[in-house]
């Protein structure tokens, strides 16, 4: 078992042949697909060893029974491994997992099996809204630059930063200029009739600016991803550049709610770490779009072995804790 | 905040400096004070974890800075806790507890020390309980290490001394044992209310197993083979080994659901 933990430990798990390929070399990676280490712990093998494994403890404890009884502590950490190993085997027989992908106002009575296939619920599940909570919200900075005069060198002097909003004038003391922030591109792109944001996602941000004092009715764009390519440079030789700060995600709600028969019978906002329960089943708040800001991505899960596991889990340590004792006197 | 980890610091180098002038200028004192000041820099890193804690309004367990901290606190801890519990026998190993403590933090400078908020996979109470047993764990066994290699290297004719480390190594050993599997277990909890699966076998998880295994196989050589003394001692050796690997190891070579342990 500790060599299967330790190919298993030592392979990345679940990934393609051709990953394989490139982090082993040709013959490394097919000799991993041909002997299935892609995804030892959910091969036939592995069970079979986790099995004979579970055997082996049961074989042991009936073996040492004498000895055993007068050691509770020993006896009860090993009971507690087996409730473990059998918590196992209900969880490979019974547990139903997989993703349930939501847009807002969207319901689904069921969701995409991890092995694959479609899993029915005998309710539906309504995404209500979902939001994105911010530590620090997203920033756009724009800096005045200039060009270093008669030194002989090329560089430039940060001369002022902004924070800017759009919609909004950002005005630059240092160079008594202002800009006019006309529009936010998330993802900018040149489309049809001229530029447009691809997705919600922040792949290529751009502004869309106009100095005050400038004579053409157009806008210039600048973009945080290539701060060199197109720099607003007013008359009297100042460059701005723009920085797009993405703020740090604090959390992601989902506002769910359950239907049976096209009434609501629960409502629960769920978010990373607080999930909410429905007879059996449990929804967890698990992925986004950063393309979609209406996408939820939420993990369904009912698993009856929970209850052995965390069985075995109080067990071994109510058995460790005591031969603990016993053996620190 | 930075006065109290500063002073830890110092105390620890103190600890260690003491020990060494008694031994240049062959001193009684040489280890009580290295003891006293062992004291001094544990209780400021108490304050420090404490301090920290207040101003970022959340346990600080959540970057490796943070962890490595806890468990030069917690191996201090476990060395002061067996030292009283061992009639003083251990107050020797006072020095080489202060020398581990000053390379250890002082590796953990080259870390972010930075508070910064939580990613939401992070903000939950099972943070604190997961990570400070899983750490307080590895104090232990870093301990167990500690008294291993001592033991390998000494010359037999130490019988008192061997005898001491020998209680040390084992009983450090199971006291770790104990923390971990607790560590491993609120992991599984804190993952199933997290991702809605206690057991994900991703790298971090695997090798946890790995080292859990590993040591409940020493306990069981020792109990039911007579692996003790030196055997037992390489097997502690090895097995701290895997610790290292495990901690940072996986962080640093490996992907899964633990990889923010090498950005913050």
């Amino acid at each position: 078992m500790l060599a299967a933990f330790l190919i298993g430990g030592v392979i990345p798990q679940g990934e393609s042949p051709e990953a394989y390929q490139e982090m082993f070399g040709r013959i490394g990676g097919d000799w991993i697909m041909n002997l299935r280490l892609n995804n030892i712990f959910s091969s036939f093998w592995f069970l079979a060893l986790m099995a004979c494994g579970s055997l082996n403890i049961l074989a042991c404890t009936i073996k040492q029974w004498k000895a055993l009884k007068l050691r509770p502590g020993i006896f009860l950490s090993h009971l507690g491994v087996m409730m473990m190993f059998m918590g196992g085997a209900v969880h490979g027989l019974f547990a139903v997992r997989g993703t349930l992908a939501l847009e807002a106002g969207q319901t689904r009575g069921e969701f995409a099996g991890d092995d694959g296939t479609q899993k029915a619920m005998p309710f539906n599940v309504l995404l209500k809204n979902f939001q994105i909570r911010y530590w620090e919200q997203e920033k756009h900075i724009i800096y005045a630059l200039k060009k270093w005069e008669g030194s002989g060198h090329d560089g430039e002097d940060l001369l002022e930063s902004v924070q800017v909003e759009p919609g909004k004038v950002a005005h630059f003391k240092s160079v008594a200029a202002d800009l006019t922030v006309i529009k936010f591109y998330p993802n900018f792109s040149i489309g049809d009739s001229g530029p447009v944001t691809m997705d919600e996602s922040r792949q290529n941000p751009a502004l869309a600016v106009k100095l005050t004092d400038s004579k053409t009715a157009k806008p210039s764009y600048l973009f945080a991803n290539y701060p060199d390519f197109h720099g607003v440079q007013d008359m009297a030789g100042i460059r701005y550049v723009y920085e797009y700060n993405p703020g740090r995600i604090k959390q992601f709600e989902s506002r769910i709610a359950v239907l049976e028969d096209g009434v609501e019978k629960m409502e629960k906002v769920i978010s990373v770490n607080s999930p909410a329960g429905y007879k059996g089943y449990r929804f967890y708040q698990s992925g986004y779009d950063p393309k979609n800001p209406n996408f939820s991505s939420i993990q369904v899960a009912k698993d009856p072995s929970v209850a052995f596991i965390y069985a075995g889990f109080a067990v071994l340590m109510i058995g460790l804790t005591w031969a603990l004792w016993k053996e620190m006197k | 905040m930075e006065f109290a980890q500063k002073a830890s610091f110092v105390f620890y180098g103190a600890a260690l400096a003491a020990a060494l002038a008694g031994f240049l200028f062959n001193k009684e004192w040489k280890f009580k004070y290295s003891v006293l000041a062992l004291w001094a820099g544990w209780v400021s890193s108490a304050i420090y974890i404490s301090a920290r804690w207040y101003w970022a309004g959340r346990a600080p367990m959540a970057n490796m800075y943070e962890s490595l901290v806890f468990l030069v606190w917690a191996f201090v801890g476990a060395y002061l806790l067996f030292r009283k519990f061992s009639g003083h026998s251990l107050d020797w190993l006072a020095t080489w507890t202060a020398l581990v403590a000053v390379l250890t933090l002082g590796g953990a400078s080259f870390f972010d020390s930075d508070i910064s908020p939580l990613m939401p996979a992070l903000q939950s109470n099972w943070l604190f309980i997961h990570v400070s047993t899983v750490m307080a764990g590895y104090g232990a066994l870093l301990l167990s290490f500690l008294g291993a290699a001592i033991f390998s290297l000494m010359d037999a004719a130490r019988v008192e001394k061997k005898k001491s480390l020998e209680y040390l190594v084992y009983r450090s050993c199971l006291v770790g044992f104990w923390l971990l599997s607790l560590g491993i277990i609120t992991g599984a909890v804190w993952a199933n209310s997290a991702w809605g699966s206690y057991w994900s076998w991703d790298p971090k998880e695997t090798w946890s197993l790995i080292t859990w295994l590993y040591y409940a196989v020493a306990i069981h050589l020792r109990r039911t083979r007579g692996w003790k003394d030196k055997k037992f001692a390489i097997l502690m050796l090895w097995g701290f080994a895997l610790v290292m690997f495990t901690y940072f190891g996986v962080n640093y070579l490996m992907s899964g659901l633990h990889s923010y342990g090498k950005d913050y």
